[in-house]
């Protein structure tokens, strides 16, 4: 009988318990406020007053956490752009990017656009991001997105990411690539179904191109950072490792105050190389969240 | 001639605008909107198309890939007859001091599902105005009698 998709990962965990039942439970809606648009302070007070329960994400400045059932999308507040629902997990892969003023930054899989306007906003709306998606049909939510938030340094683009051009290399480069999604398990009920290995296979060639790409893209001494929100060492320890440790190193994560596991360097006995330990894996359970892996690499 | 503003392959890439004064001349003038909030911006266009864009001055025109978008669409004529795009009012307009309709929160909900509201006009109404809560700007609107006509996009808000 084939594993379901949270039994693949028992062994993994710290407390196999406590991850089954966070898996069962709703993941609470996330949101935080864009200061290009509107004073925080005067989100927050929105936010209380609709939401009495909601709580300050305490690693993450002016983001909350509210109630699974909460619906925000047609407030005013948030159609212009004030406020921007994402999964607290995701929005940690888009802060280790770490996007500095003045910065040319690649999002190479971008749309619908949540760490592509994270990285905005850190950068102060000044600098160069390109936001990139290779599907047509995904390019309208990224527009949108962009739109809403009123960012003046992005840049809009549909290309397929395991060719981008190489005309222009850039400081950082985020790859949030492509997966079997099973980190969303919460938020979609995919909680039983079982992993379709033959999209797994097909992915994870996808990932390592991408990668690969995004690294020649990245002038030397610049950042990748990789992420997925998925499980599966196949789609994230194993992808690291095929990159050429003369080509890029993998560096520790500077603490943000969310609770994480380190990347696996031995997955049925497959021994990876050393440095993958510096990845983050984040666990359902260890922060009320989805599940995410994010690995931060140097441009040799 | 390419149509700006709806999802379309590029062909043309993106170039500073020739005249950077026309989009904060026409602020000043129609909505009392001080030049200085275009400070940090440059104004950018593709060539043939009649569209004017806003990015960050620090921004990298790319021509590999083509660009889908660079920035905020401003509008998709030049003044005087163009019209701002209301996320160009969202992220410019906050301070501006003429042509402004401040609306409470039922008004402001109407206004975003584009019904119209009834108010008393104010300045030029031959002008585009701003709309907006007491905190944050709303968008684009205009004046037709003693009603706020919504300008945002009919997609904002789902039913």
């Amino acid at each position: 009988m084939s594993e379901t998709v949270f039994q693949r990962y028992l062994s993994l965990v710290d407390d196999q318990g406590a991850f089954l039942a966070a898996c069962e439970r709703p993941l609470p809606l996330v949101v935080w406020a864009n200061p290009l648009a509107m004073d925080p302070a005067v989100v927050e007070a929105a936010l209380f007053s609709a939401f009495p329960d909601a709580e300050p994400v305490s690693w993450r400045p002016h983001t909350w956490r509210l109630p699974p059932e909460a619906k925000v999308g047609n407030w005013p507040m948030h159609v212009v752009g004030g406020l921007y629902v994402q999964e607290e997990a995701a929005a940690f892969a888009g802060d280790v990017v770490d996007a500095q003023p003045g910065e040319r930054i690649l999002d190479l899989c971008a749309a619908p656009g949540g760490k592509t306007a994270q990285m905005a906003i850190a950068m102060g709306d000044r600098g160069t991001i390109v936001a990139n998606d290779r599907r047509i049909g995904r390019l309208a939510s990224l527009r949108r997105t962009v739109g809403r938030l009123g960012l003046t340094s992005v840049t809009v683009t549909c290309h397929d990411g395991i060719r981008f051009p190489q005309e222009t290399l850039f400081d950082r480069v985020l790859v949030d690539a492509p997966c079997t999604c099973e980190g969303t398990a919460r938020k979609s009920g995919r909680r039983s179904r079982n992993p379709d290995e033959r999209y797994r296979n097909t992915v994870v060639q996808i990932q390592k191109a991408l990668l690969r790409r995004a690294l020649s893209v990245t002038k030397p001494g610049g950042r990748v950072v990789y992420s997925t929100c998925t499980f599966a060492p196949e789609e994230n320890e194993y992808v690291l490792d095929a990159i050429d440790p003369s080509l890029a190193s993998i560096e520790p994560i500077a603490p943000m105050g969310l609770t994480v596991a380190p990347g696996l360097c031995e997955w049925r006995g497959r021994y990876l190389r050393p440095d993958i330990r510096h990845a983050a894996r984040v666990w359902p359970h260890q922060n009320d969240t989805g599940g995410f892996f994010v690995a931060c690499l140097r441009r040799l | 001639m390419i149509r700006e503003g709806s999802s379309l392959r590029a062909s043309v890439a993106f170039e500073p605008y020739p005249d950077q004064e026309i989009v904060p001349n026409w602020c000043f003038f129609w909505l009392g909107l001080d030049r200085s909030v275009f400070e940090n911006s440059v104004f950018v266009h593709r060539p043939g198309s009649p569209a004017i864009w806003v990015a960050s001055n620090q921004v990298h025109l790319i021509d590999t890939p083509l660009p889908e978008t660079v920035g905020l669409l401003v509008m998709r004529k030049p003044p005087p007859k163009g019209k701002p795009t209301s996320v160009f009012l969202q992220r410019f307009a906050d301070g501006a001091t003429k042509n402004v309709y401040t609306l409470d929160a039922e008004d402001a909900e109407r206004f975003l599902r584009r019904d119209p509201v009834q108010i008393v006009p104010v300045d030029d109404a031959r002008s585009y105005c701003v709309v907006r809560t007491a905190d944050f700007v709303l968008g684009c609107g205009r004046v037709n009698g003693n009603t706020l006509v919504s300008e945002v996009p009919r997609s904002w808000m789902s039913s």
